[in-house]
């Protein structure tokens, strides 16, 4: 492949206490290759994401952002973002909402604080009708149910137009009709160039969608492993 | 013939209040800081770590008696007036004591929250201020009540150094009356009466706040 990964990981190892989860670890995503990511619990799934999002700090190895090494910039993945012109959309397992705020504020907080336009844009209704959350803007998470929160949480994330979206177990609380409507607004996502990387225990994704499909029960030392 | 001494008393008492609330004020600003740098990790928190185990170490008596009669010793230019000296010592032990429960409040918002926000290019200072902080003051604010009070107790120790407090005009008066029982008396019932609805309050912030907790589900 010619094409320049939008994120690479050379050699990573990443330990925790005593456990090698990842061991001289390479890994690259591309645009528009879609990967899913699945395996059992404590594999180092959402290590991994974290990892390629600048949460979770490696032990060793290099992390590079459109080539541009970010692996320094662990803990401050906005300014790495800036640098490198690379956005990011990371929806956790725990939603991570903001319980003090509205889910208009909730979905609206990044534009506002870094200066962008934060107004009710055509993006705003589009993702918020998509994600059936008109009804709820002024409500708080706490008022939600876990699956609205999954989806206010997939619309905070994708309000500022990332070219990756992370998404860690992100359709656990979703019903099957409401599975099909976050996969409806992430369609239209990817149609602008976003890029999806998704972890999952679910059995019953479109599996059509994914480039890539990531079995980390293997051994994880090795370059593209698992592909389909 | 002790209401006469009452306006002396009462001096004293708003001399304690002064002291009180001039610890506070600098205790809390110097509080914030420390706590918010301790937690974000800054290149500065190992020295931000020194300086609260110094004053969270230091009995506030003996930090008043060092400062007064000791700084003086390492050179005349650091001689500060009773007050002045009670303030900062004061001052010193409660922003130790405050950092260290801004840092434990800004520690129980759950971690995934401030990455949401970082992810999102929110800058850590701004994640501080209007995620995590705005959540944490809430469980922060009964336990600064409680050191507010324990600041106010504190400050009769200023009698040592003769700041005219309370406790210390009370010794004169009873030096004049010979009414010792009297005189202690009504200044425990003058720190009972102002401290009591101070903890009332951080009692019902604390039941406000674990109610409202349930009601949200967080």
């Amino acid at each position: 492949m010619n094409q320049k990964p939008l994120i690479r990981l050379e050699s990573i190892c990443k330990r925790f206490g005593t456990a090698n989860v990842f061991d001289n670890f390479s890994h690259s995503i591309y645009a528009g290759k879609h990967q899913l990511i699945t395996g059992p619990s404590g594999c180092g799934k959402t290590t991994l994401l974290k990892m390629m999002a600048l949460l979770e700090p490696t032990n060793k190895g290099t992390i590079y952002y459109k080539g541009t090494d970010v692996t320094n910039k662990h803990g401050q993945p906005g300014i790495a973002q800036d640098i490198t012109n690379l956005r990011i959309g990371y929806v956790s397992q725990d939603r991570d909402l903001w319980p003090h705020l509205t889910v208009q504020e909730n979905i609206l907080l990044a534009l506002k604080v870094s200066g962008r336009d934060y107004s009710y844009n055509d993006t705003f209704f589009k993702i918020v009708g998509k994600l059936k959350l008109t009804d709820h803007l002024e409500k708080r998470p706490g008022d939600l149910s876990g699956g609205q929160q999954q989806r206010c949480a997939i619309a905070r994330c994708l309000i500022h137009n990332p070219d990756i979206v992370f998404l860690d177990e992100s359709f656990a609380n979703l019903d099957e009709e409401n599975i099909a409507s976050a996969f409806e607004i992430i369609d239209a996502v990817v149609e602008q160039g976003a890029t999806i990387v998704l972890v999952s225990h679910r059995t019953k994704l479109p599996t059509k969608l994914f480039s890539k499909i990531i079995n980390l029960d293997t051994p994880k030392s090795t370059e593209g492993f698992c592909n389909a | 013939m002790l209401l006469t001494y009452l306006p002396a008393l009462l001096t004293g008492l708003g001399m304690t209040l002064l002291i009180t609330f001039l610890s506070i004020t600098f205790g809390t600003i110097g509080g914030i800081f420390l706590g918010v740098l301790s937690f974000m990790n800054s290149p500065l928190r190992v020295l931000v770590r020194i300086y609260i185990e110094i004053f969270l170490g230091i009995p506030v008596l003996v930090l008043l008696i060092w400062v007064y009669y000791v700084l003086p010793e390492i050179s005349q230019s650091l001689i500060i007036s009773s007050f002045w000296t009670a303030v900062l010592a004061m001052s010193l032990s409660a922003s130790a004591f405050i950092a260290e429960i801004i840092n434990g409040g800004l520690r129980s918002v759950p971690k995934g929250q401030m990455d949401a926000a970082l992810i999102l290019g929110i800058s850590k200072l701004q994640a501080v201020l209007r995620i995590v902080l705005p959540q944490s003051v809430r469980i922060m604010w009964p336990a600064i009540i409680m050191q507010y009070i324990t600041i106010y107790k504190l400050v009769p120790l200023a009698s040592t150094i003769g700041v005219m407090e309370i406790l210390h005009t009370g010794g004169l008066i009873i030096h004049k009356t010979y009414a010792p029982i009297t005189v202690y008396t009504i200044i425990a019932i003058f720190f009972l009466a102002t401290v009591y609805p101070l903890n009332v309050l951080a009692r019902s912030i604390q039941r406000r706040h674990s109610r409202s907790d349930l009601l949200n589900g967080v």
